[in-house]
């Protein structure tokens, strides 16, 4: 599967996660000083604040607001239960009912920022100490085109290989050693499904998580579905790298018949049936162990991870997180609060050791994942420091995900950005290319990314001339 | 957003010629005072802020580019994208393909039902209710347990009734050949149960008369169904058909809920485009002009099919 090497320039960010030195260590967990003047007290409607059926979590909410508001006296936090939804978020913004902070996907802030619907925070990362710490590779997914910060990132991660253990022991292979390339993954979906009931691999295809997939592939096999050059971005999907990626599936569905019978695959689908054991693997965001094991039930210790194989081509794993914005219409005063508020709920964390310690503690309590699973958004160090501050918390069979860690902890880790304009509706279109070629045996994949091709650059083209 | 129909229940027989007729009378004197509007106002209101302000809204925002904060006109751009989409084609085409499916199994089966109940006499109170059954459901809890059924590995329900006669398993939703006739089973089940009940009303108010006479006559049973019961039920199948070609060209729950519009687009309704554009794209214009032009074609439909059951019916 290899192939020349093609230009690299401009692919939004390829960065290395453990070269990137974050001495978050050096954050004081204090707010950082607005750029703009601030005027008076502030009320502040914060988003994601736990149902009332969540009782532990909520107390931890509410103890972070109390603390909070002990130290900002001019700051009042109001929680609010809403959470993001991309139907509802216009009408929520334009009828007043938006929380005037809350978190957000990462795939989905390029159209924000160009509907103009959030705030541009780019004074805050000049003043803030907190937020010049922060990693480049993250921070990137908050830019802008024009170079400007338009949030504030609260998790990352990448895509990964989501293996479920049982099935890979129950197929006589090894889940501690990873799979390095898509012709092992190949390999091993092909033995699951003839050894075991389950399928070899879940491939996502509907609700943009197709497309979304297909780009991760894409980049492991070497392409970009966009490419900037001089501030302008094209849509290049019609790569030799995702020809590739969706020959990989076809041979799958088609030859070896390992992708299961379902092909309309969401991950509200997907993921009871990887974690029930229907499917051996899954290609996904790391930080769904949360999920896949809180609300799916499967077995802590039957999740794996590996790193997303990459061909010889291969740019780097896909990334992605979620992303505090701020409402395009809030006070300057307002703003100024969200950054504080934001950087103290979701950052102190790694700065505050004993507050690490009681927070983990509370969450495992209740159930919940400790650590969380994902990309860390700090240094390899600090990270490893809050490791050891909530050691006794620790819940996750972190040696099962070891592959994967040591992996994001290595030198030549690469992280690819999500494509800049228009994400969602050109995920949209390669869900439709997707599905065509694993619902139909016939399907000329070439054709299929010429017309996807076509659709999408009128699309990222029409988007950045308005 | 229904699919099918889901037709308001109306006095059968009754009402149907009066909302197919001319209107009649109309320059009677209005004698009744101000009382009925002060009894009609709290409706008329809510339906003004809940209806009719919408769709003015909807009107001007269709010539608007708009984030609902900030609004600046654009003429007939939205127009101008919606028709350059090279998916509106296609949902178009898919629209008029579930449009024909669901007229073709939708439209009969609800007659045939009616006349069998009819004949029904001791069991027919039963039967009405059980094939009224479906419509009592939540469409959106039916139309998931429909997911389920079309299971389509050999484990699915469907499939492994279907294994017992060594046919399958069928991809059902998961090909585009088979998907659209699925989500066309779903919502005649869903929808078929009002329009049989409305039939059945029809029939029941048929004079007996007529059938004893051309009995007398020597008239068999096709014949009289043919020249006596076609022709009472005129009416209601006019109407109904009307309301069924409306609501088909709104189809979206049910191709929401089962495939997303896929697999490859080939699910992908007028309506689920419109949503698209207003609810995962942010292009509220764009969704404004396509309810637009697609609130326009069903009036101007509407009204040429009314034109022409007026005329039929003068005949």
């Amino acid at each position: 599967m290899s192939r020349p090497m093609r230009r690299r320039a401009a692919i939004g960010v390829v960065a290395s996660i453990a070269v990137s030195a974050l001495a978050l260590t050096a954050c004081s967990g204090q707010a950082s000083e607005a750029p703009v003047e601030e005027a008076g007290p502030v009320t502040l409607i914060v988003g994601g604040m736990p149902a009332a059926t969540d009782e532990a979590a909520l107390a931890i909410f509410n103890d972070k607001v109390e603390a909070f508001e002990d130290a900002n006296p001019d700051i009042t936090i109001e929680g609010s239960e809403v959470k993001y939804d991309p139907t509802t978020f216009a009408a929520q913004l334009a009828g007043g009912t938006l929380p005037t902070v809350m978190g957000v996907p990462v795939t989905d802030i390029q159209a924000l920022i160009s509907r103009e619907q959030i705030k541009d925070l780019s004074a805050y990362y000049e003043t803030s100490d907190v937020l010049k710490t922060l990693n480049e590779t993250v921070t990137a997914n908050v830019q802008s085109t024009d170079g400007d910060y338009y949030g504030i990132p609260i998790s990352a991660f990448t895509l990964a290989l989501l293996v479920n253990r049982a099935v890979f022991e129950q197929a006589g292979l090894d889940p501690d050693v990873a799979l390095e390339s898509w012709d092992e993954v190949a390999e091993a979906a092909t033995v699951i499904t003839d050894k075991t009931d389950a399928a070899g691999l879940a491939q996502l295809t509907s609700k943009n998580q197709g497309g979304w997939t297909l780009t991760a592939l894409s980049a492991a096999f070497g392409g970009l579905i966009q490419e900037t050059e001089d501030g302008v971005t094209a849509s290049t999907i019609d790569n030799e790298a995702t020809a590739d990626a969706l020959q990989f599936l076809s041979d799958l569905r088609w030859e070896e018949d390992a992708l299961g019978a379902n092909f309309l695959l969401d991950f509200d689908a997907a993921g009871p049936a990887f974690a029930s054991g229907q499917y051996g693997m899954m290609v996904g965001a790391s930080e769904w162990y949360n999920p896949i094991v809180r609300n799916f039930a499967m077995a802590p210790e039957d999740f794996g991870l590996f790193p997303l194989p990459q061909d010889d081509d291969g740019l780097g794993s896909l990334g992605g997180g979620s992303v505090a914005i701020v409402r395009a219409d809030a006070t300057d005063a307002e703003a100024a609060a969200a950054v504080k508020w934001t950087e103290f709920f979701y950052l102190n964390r790694f700065a505050d050791m004993e507050f690490a310690a009681e927070e983990a503690a509370s969450q495992a309590a209740d159930g919940g994942t400790v650590p969380r699973v994902g990309l860390p958004l700090v240094s390899a160090e600090a990270y490893a420091e809050y490791l050891a501050a909530i050691e006794p918390s620790i819940n996750v069979p972190l040696e099962n995900l070891e592959t994967y860690y040591s992996a994001a902890r290595s030198d030549d880790f690469a992280v690819v950005t999500e494509p800049p304009v228009e994400a969602q509706q050109v995920y949209g279109i390669l869900d439709a290319a997707l599905q065509a070629v694993l619902t139909d045996q016939n399907a000329d994949i070439d054709a299929l990314l010429a017309q996807a091709q076509q659709t999408a650059a009128a699309i990222v083209d029409g988007a950045q001339a308005k | 957003m229904s699919s099918v129909t889901s037709p308001p229940v109306i006095p059968a027989a009754v009402a149907v010629e009066e909302v197919l007729a001319p209107s009649r009378n109309r320059r009677r004197t209005y004698r009744g005072g101000v009382v009925p509007f002060l009894i009609a106002a709290p409706a008329i209101i809510l339906f003004a802020i809940f209806s009719w302000w919408p769709i003015l809204r909807g009107l001007v925002i269709a010539f608007q580019k708009t984030n609902l904060l900030t609004t600046s006109w654009v003429g007939i751009e939205n127009f101008e994208h919606v028709l350059a989409d090279p998916l509106l084609g296609q949902a178009l085409a898919n629209t008029a393909l579930y449009a024909g499916l669901a007229l073709v199994l939708g439209f009969p089966i609800p007659i045939l039902f009616a006349v069998l109940i009819a004949e029904m006499r001791r069991t027919r109170h039963i039967s009405s209710a059980l094939v009224f059954l479906p419509v009592i459901i939540p469409p959106v809890v039916s139309i998931l347990l429909w997911k389920i059924f079309f299971d389509p590995s050999e484990r699915g329900l469907f499939n492994t009734a279907l294994g017992f006669v060594g046919i399958g398993p069928l991809p059902w939703l998961q090909s585009p050949a088979t998907a659209m006739l699925s989500i066309v089973l779903v919502a005649t089940w869903g929808a078929f149960g009002s329009s049989a009940i409305i039939y059945l009303a029809t029939l029941l108010a048929i004079d007996t008369q007529l059938y004893e006479a051309a009995e007398i006559d020597g008239a068999s049973i096709l014949r009289r169904f043919w020249h006596i019961t076609l022709p009472q039920m005129r009416g209601t199948i006019l109407l109904l058909l009307l309301l069924q070609l409306i609501g088909t060209f709104q189809i979206f729950t049910e191709p929401f809920l089962l495939t997303g519009g896929g697999p490859n687009n080939s699910t992908l309704t007028l309506l689920m485009l419109i949503y698209r554009y207003a609810f995962i794209y942010g292009n509220f214009g764009q969704a404004a002009a396509l309810s637009l032009m697609l609130a326009v074609a069903l009036s101007v439909f509407a009204g040429l099919y009314l034109w022409l059951s007026r005329k039929w019916s003068k005949r």
